[in-house]
């Protein structure tokens, strides 16, 4: 076993109260640290700001997958009913000047993959589907869901020190800090500990 | 919270959120530009009164769409029961406030109904206009119908033939080649297929079947269009306007001093209702003044068309005054980014949606081909300079608004939402002048810009503009009683 797998892959400060838990993230973001997160029961306001994140990326995906859409439903139509095999309906021209009659279709595919780029786009930015993260082994974390609010730092951030991250974590009043340890997705070696059902639930 | 903390809370804003700096002269400007148009409205009555009727409608109807859409922008607050918003309301409580402006500006419509509407037999009526009203649908199929003009295609050129009398005269309307929906369809519009399509038509000439039909579709709508009846629905319109209005800004305004949370709740009692009367007033208005200026043309869409440029507009003017107010000083405070994130995501929706209801009334008319429908289109794209128009609407009223306002980013930054705002306010503008200047000569290439249209919409938009800003001279610029103030001082979108 290397001393890669036994480092800690990320910290936990747990808090009891939003707006502790908004101050931790502000005090992450103004000390340089990137690769970090929140775990709230609910959305908090001004959350966004205070952990210091961008634009999201998802318009530079959902923008041109509509717009994509849009040309192709245009290319198809118009290579179908104008120049594959030409047909008159309703005495409309077998040509561009039966655009209108295309719009509808444009629309509705613009729409379609737009709405697809957004929610695959979304996923994928999320690193999702994931089936495991090494965060739930911790046995304080399932109250995310219920009544705590939870910052979590990883270890890949560039600013990351096991000493000084948990110092500056409890010099916000964490209620609980804590080092937690990937299990290599459940393997044999925390298989039988009290972790692991949680980890999976 | 103690008193003292609540007694502090409620006088902070009191001190702050009033009319002050440039823009407190600013009815007075709006005052002189008023006086201005309308002297010379008058003058150009005097010498022009069939231009002025139709430059005055063309004004009236543009105002008329900020203070209906504004009333529309409050009564949805109101629905939804939304704090975001309290912070903006009033600046369109005063707008919605200011109908009451135009009603006196009526007048100058009712003095001028006979050069308006053909259906009121004034100095309009007459056969030679019901030729352009039942115009060729070139546009429809513009080679299509050329290549088709022949008399011995009778049967796929039916629907083109059918306003292009004048050029091919073969296809008569009861054809037994004419295609049978198109056939329904017209029977449906005249309710009366035996003037349409019977032997007694059939025995006329071409000009003189038109002017038969014409004539009975008058007859069939002048159980509405009327001139009792039409003065009627003015006055209840103008009534219900005056009541919503006063409603609404009378129920914020009460709370500025009694701080009385049940104003709140009364205000979100009378929406619903109020919505309503809102809905069908709005309609049959735009039915009345602006769809009878060509009373065989029908659009059932048309009512929601005329909301939804409205409601655009509005917002338009909405974030234009309170970011003008906002960097002048006195709502420095009270409104954020994060109102104008929300008013600009309002604007940009109901911009789309005014392109999905216009381009609905295009497409359903542009594919049934029904003569009596395509008029409007007819009147409005083969005539060059008013094609122009058209694409300048396209472009300029969707495509470019869109792609301007389309991130977040841009609704974001005041300054290219100001941009994105005045387009559209622009855009507004140009649309309703496309809406009701081409019934001036209707049928005919002529597109002139007159110094009426100006001087009229400086005239209406002057008073109107005067009116409001004067009473936000009176008021508070926030409705400080509002038990959501905090809430929207603080809001965030994220």
């Amino acid at each position: 076993m290397s001393d890669l797998q036994d480092a800690p892959v990320l910290l936990l400060a747990e808090f009891d109260t939003p707006g502790e838990c908004l101050h931790a993230a502000e005090a992450l973001r103004d000390a340089g640290y990137k690769d970090f997160d929140t775990h709230t029961p609910f959305p908090i306001h001004g959350m966004d700001a205070a952990m210091g994140l961008g634009d999201s990326k998802l318009g530079w995906i959902v923008f041109p997958a509509g717009l994509m859409g849009a040309i192709g439903a245009f290319t198809m139509i118009h290579w179908m009913n104008n120049i594959d095999y030409p047909i008159i309906i309703g005495g409309k021209p077998a040509g561009i000047a039966s655009l209108p009659s295309m719009i509808p279709v444009m629309f509705e595919l613009t729409v379609l993959l737009s709405a697809f780029a957004a929610v695959f786009g979304m996923l994928g930015l999320n690193k999702l589907p994931r089936h495991h993260h090494p965060i739930f082994n911790s046995s304080r974390f399932a109250s995310f869901s219920n009544d705590k609010f939870f910052v979590s730092v990883e270890a890949t951030d560039p600013k990351w020190n096991v000493d000084k991250t948990k110092a500056l974590l409890e010099g916000v009043h964490a209620k609980h800090v804590e080092l937690v340890y990937d299990d290599e997705e459940g393997g044999d070696e925390l298989e039988h500990s009290s972790h692991a059902s949680k980890g999976h639930a | 919270m103690s008193a003292a903390e609540t007694e502090k809370k409620h006088s902070h804003p009191t001190n702050e959120w009033v009319m002050s700096g440039p823009w407190a002269g600013a009815w007075k400007i709006f005052a002189v530009i008023g006086a201005l148009g309308l002297a010379g409205a008058a003058f150009g009555y005097t010498t022009d009164p069939r231009r002025f009727a139709f430059s005055w409608m063309f004004a009236f109807i543009t105002c008329l769409s900020v203070a209906l859409g504004s009333i529309f922008f409050v009564l949805i607050q109101r629905l939804t029961s939304a704090g975001w918003s309290v912070t903006v309301r009033r600046t369109a409580e005063f707008f919605a406030y200011g109908i009451l402006s135009l009603i006196p500006l009526f007048i100058p419509i009712l003095m001028t109904t006979g050069h308006l509407f053909p259906w009121f037999g004034g100095e309009h009526a007459g056969a030679k206009e019901h030729g352009a009203e039942h115009g060729s649908i070139s546009l429809i199929t513009p080679a299509y119908a050329q290549q088709h003009a022949a008399p011995d295609h009778a049967a796929p050129a039916a629907p083109a033939g059918h306003g292009d009398e004048h050029a091919a005269p073969a296809p008569a309307h009861g054809a037994t080649g004419m295609a049978p929906a198109g056939m329904a369809g017209m029977a449906a519009g005249h309710g009366d297929p035996a003037s349409h399509g019977g032997p007694a038509a059939q025995a006329h000439a071409e000009h003189e079947a038109h002017a038969l039909i014409h004539k009975g579709v008058m007859a069939k709508k002048s159980a509405y269009l009327n001139k009792n009846f039409f003065y009627i629905r003015a006055l209840l319109y103008f009534l219900i306007w005056t009541v919503l209005a006063v409603r609404i800004f009378g129920d914020s305004a009460r709370q500025d001093s009694s701080k009385d949370p049940k104003e709140t709740l009364k205000a979100q009692a009378f929406a619903p209702p109020a919505t309503f009367l809102f809905a069908l007033s709005l309609t049959f208005a735009v039915f009345d003044w602006v769809m009878s200026l060509e009373p065989s043309w029908f659009s059932t869409i048309f009512g929601v068309y005329y909301f939804a440029t409205g409601v655009v507009s509005s917002l338009a003017v909405i974030i234009l005054v309170t970011m003008a107010l906002k960097n002048s000083g006195p709502l420095r405070g009270a409104v954020t980014p994060e109102h104008f994130h929300d008013l600009g995501k309002l604007m940009f929706g109901f911009n789309v949606f005014w392109a999905y209801i216009g381009f609905s009334q295009f497409m359903l008319i542009w594919y049934a081909a029904l003569p009596e429908e395509t008029t409007w289109y007819h009147n409005r794209w083969d005539f060059g300079p008013w094609a122009k128009v058209s694409m300048a609407i396209l472009f300029g009223h969707f495509v470019l608004p869109f792609f301007w306002l389309i991130s977040r980013n841009f609704k974001r930054n005041l300054g290219r939402l100001q941009i994105g705002a005045a387009i559209l306010l622009c855009a507004h503008v140009v649309d309703i002048y496309w809406f009701v200047m081409p019934n001036y000569a209707l049928g005919s290439n002529e597109f002139s810009f007159h110094w009426l249209d100006a001087a009229c919409f400086l005239g209406v938009a002057g008073v109107y503009g005067a009116f409001v800003f004067f009473r936000m001279t009176k008021h508070n610029l926030v409705p400080i009683g509002d038990p959501r103030l905090e809430r929207s001082l603080h809001f965030q979108n994220a």
